[in-house]
């Protein structure tokens, strides 16, 4: 038997495995005591108690010292124990519509998934693309971009890893050392992220946001509604993207016919495209019409329920497929999410901390949108950016009022910045999924990435004032 | 020891020269790192939300990957070896680095383990730890650290 001796000193050792425990109980600590403070000027007791949940669930969501979708559990606790809201209230908004949103739209995910659909629409895109190396490299780009639209981005790039590792290494790319390397899995990645801010679909963390500006303002954003405001930002920000990484990244690769072979016996493979196929393609497309067109007078979350049950009634998937494929902690996460976001704004803890770190700061109504867009661009780097959403969210539409600004407005100054994570492999997957394939480098996503954060971040203010006015999203 | 991240050819010259001088043996031992693949795996069910079959199915093409990549690697060292006519033996395991390496220098009762030390702040060290430094202080022979 081999035995392993820890040669460290016993103090060394004993605080490294009760750090978290130690950790965990001082922030369970501090929350008790901050909830049984007197409350500051401004700050009634309700709003206190509601602001020590808000910064626990905060603290646990960056620190990971519990999953994310426990926490999200936590806070609902929390929130009908401390009686922010009665438990009644606190437990019935994880009946919110936009939950059985998401959870049709990864249902719907998962049969796309597991009918090789994606597989197939991602060969076919790359197949346009396939004549030259600097095409395919567009071709990965946009293919990831364009999936995203429709599908989770964490999805999409997973199921475009194995494409791409199969490519690369059919070209005898060097890891580290091929420059043309780095960029295919760069584009698989940015391609991914960028398409995933463009509609409801590529991350749940745009329902997200809007389910918790319905909770707390009683006002909404359509599908389409969406697409139109968020679309535009998207097209531009792919050129941009897409220029960097060619300007980084020279192509050094010449022959590539073993690329363009690979992809074909891929197609070959694959075969010809299946029944279920074409009616999981059919009802996905139908989905997606009514959810641009009539998502206000039927709801989102009913089109894509009865969508479910029509994938169900034409056995294009069964439970066990759904259960392989749908992370349920999702549901948690944002039940959570929406509670929190509900109890702080509603307790007047959200205005009240949304003064206290943005108001200082802002003196217009551009500022505050600008540093929201600021915040969430940065911060999604580090945390989760749905988490970003569930913290920033709640501070800004509470700070509308005070400014006349629209609350839909606030909601895409958090969502969509938030969703561009290009740096670092802790904010989203995507960019620990380039990582993992050995061809890209932490300094190769922090130098290209920052050059890209900063130009969407102008991108994006420059269409705040110019384009979404035409549109009827004004300051 | 050669791992996904860890295949410095300066450690690898200095392994096959030492191995010509004294005329022994060399055994190259190829540790495919579980840890990123497991890490990308947490990180796309616990923060990406995504199911579990996705993550799996990246998880093993990523592991496949690397294990190309050894393979490839040591072919590449067989053939060194076989020029320089020096004794060899090849061995590849799925894992964690150190454990790895610990039972490999166990069961080969290897003499020397020759390892590259990878370029990294102080800093870095001192957060994340060393794999380097606990493989010396638990292996029970001689090592020879090759800076990267």
């Amino acid at each position: 038997m081999n035995v392993s001796i820890d040669r460290r000193p016993l103090w060394a050792i004993l605080l490294v495995r009760s750090f978290r425990y130690l950790a965990l109980g001082a922030f369970f600590g501090i929350t008790y005591l901050v909830a049984h403070m007197t409350p500051p000027e401004g700050l009634s007791q309700e709003g206190l108690r509601s602001a020590a949940v808000f910064g626990l669930s905060l603290v646990l969501w960056v620190t990971h010292l519990l999953p994310l979708a426990i926490t999200g559990l936590l806070a609902i606790v929390l929130i009908a124990v401390m009686e922010v809201l009665p438990a009644k209230d606190a437990y019935a908004l994880f009946g919110n519509e936009a939950i059985f949103f998401i959870l049709g739209a990864l249902i719907l995910a998962s049969a796309v998934l597991k009918t090789g659909l994606s597989s197939r629409l991602a060969l076919m895109v790359l197949t346009l693309f396939g004549s030259s190396p600097a095409y395919l490299l567009f071709g990965i780009f946009i293919t990831s971009a364009l999936l995203s639209f429709w599908m989770p981005e964490h999805a999409v790039a997973a199921m475009m890893f194995p494409i791409v590792i199969e490519i690369a290494r059919g070209l005898e790319l060097r890891p580290l050392k091929s420059s043309y390397g780095k960029a295919l899995f760069i584009a698989l990645a940015w391609g991914a992220i960028i398409g995933g801010v463009a509609t409801f679909l590529g991350g749940a963390r745009n329902p997200l946001a809007i389910a918790i500006l319905k909770e707390t303002t009683g006002k909404s954003i359509g599908f389409f509604e969406w697409m139109l405001a968020v679309v535009p930002i998207v097209l531009i920000l792919l050129v941009v993207a897409f220029t960097i990484i060619t300007f980084f990244c020279r192509i050094e690769t010449e022959s590539f016919d073993r690329a363009r072979e690979l992809i074909s016996e891929k197609k070959i493979k694959l075969g010809r495209a299946t029944l279920e196929e074409w009616m999981t393609g059919f009802i996905m497309a139908s989905t997606i019409i009514l959810w641009m067109f009539f998502s206000h007078t039927l709801g989102l979350a009913n089109i894509a329920i009865l969508s479910v049950v029509s994938l169900f009634v034409f056995k294009l998937v069964t439970w066990k497929d759904v259960e392989a494929y749908v992370n349920w902690g999702i549901i948690l996460m944002y039940g959570g999410a929406i509670c929190l976001g509900s109890a702080i704004t509603k307790s007047g803890a959200a205005l009240w901390a949304g003064n206290i770190i943005v108001g200082s700061w802002a003196s217009t109504p551009a500022a505050v949108i600008i540093i929201f867009a600021v915040l969430a661009i940065f911060l999604t780097e580090g945390v989760s950016n749905t988490a970003i959403v569930a913290i920033l969210l709640p501070l800004g539409i509470s700070m509308s009022d005070s400014y006349n600004i629209d609350p839909t407005l606030v909601t895409y100054s958090v969502a969509v910045p938030a969703g561009l994570a290009f740096m670092l492999p802790m904010g989203t997957p995507p960019t620990a999924i380039a990582l993992s394939s050995g061809y890209v480098r932490v300094r190769d996503l922090l130098l290209q990435g920052i050059i890209l954060k900063v130009m969407a971040l102008f991108v994006f203010i420059v269409m705040t004032r110019y384009y979404w006015p035409l549109i009827g999203i004004k300051l | 020891m050669l791992s996904t991240t860890r295949q410095s050819p300066k450690t690898i010259d200095a392994a096959f020269e030492k191995a010509r001088l004294e005329k022994k043996g060399l055994t190259a031992l190829f540790v495919l790192d579980s840890e990123m693949p497991e890490s990308i795996f947490d990180k796309l069910t616990d923060i990406g939300f995504t199911g579990e079959k996705p993550s799996q199915q990246l998880h093993d093409s990523i592991l496949t990957e690397y294990r190309v990549r050894g393979d490839r690697k040591l072919k590449e060292l067989e053939e060194k070896a076989l020029a320089m006519k020096v004794p060899f033996k090849t061995i590849i395991r799925e894992g964690d680095f150190i454990s790895e390496c610990l039972d490999v220098i166990a069961e080969e009762e290897l003499e020397v383990v020759i390892i590259t030390r990878k370029k990294r702040s102080t800093l870095s060290r001192f957060i994340f730890g060393s794999a380097l430094a606990e493989i010396s202080s638990k292996a029970d022979c001689e090592m020879l650290i090759i800076d990267e």
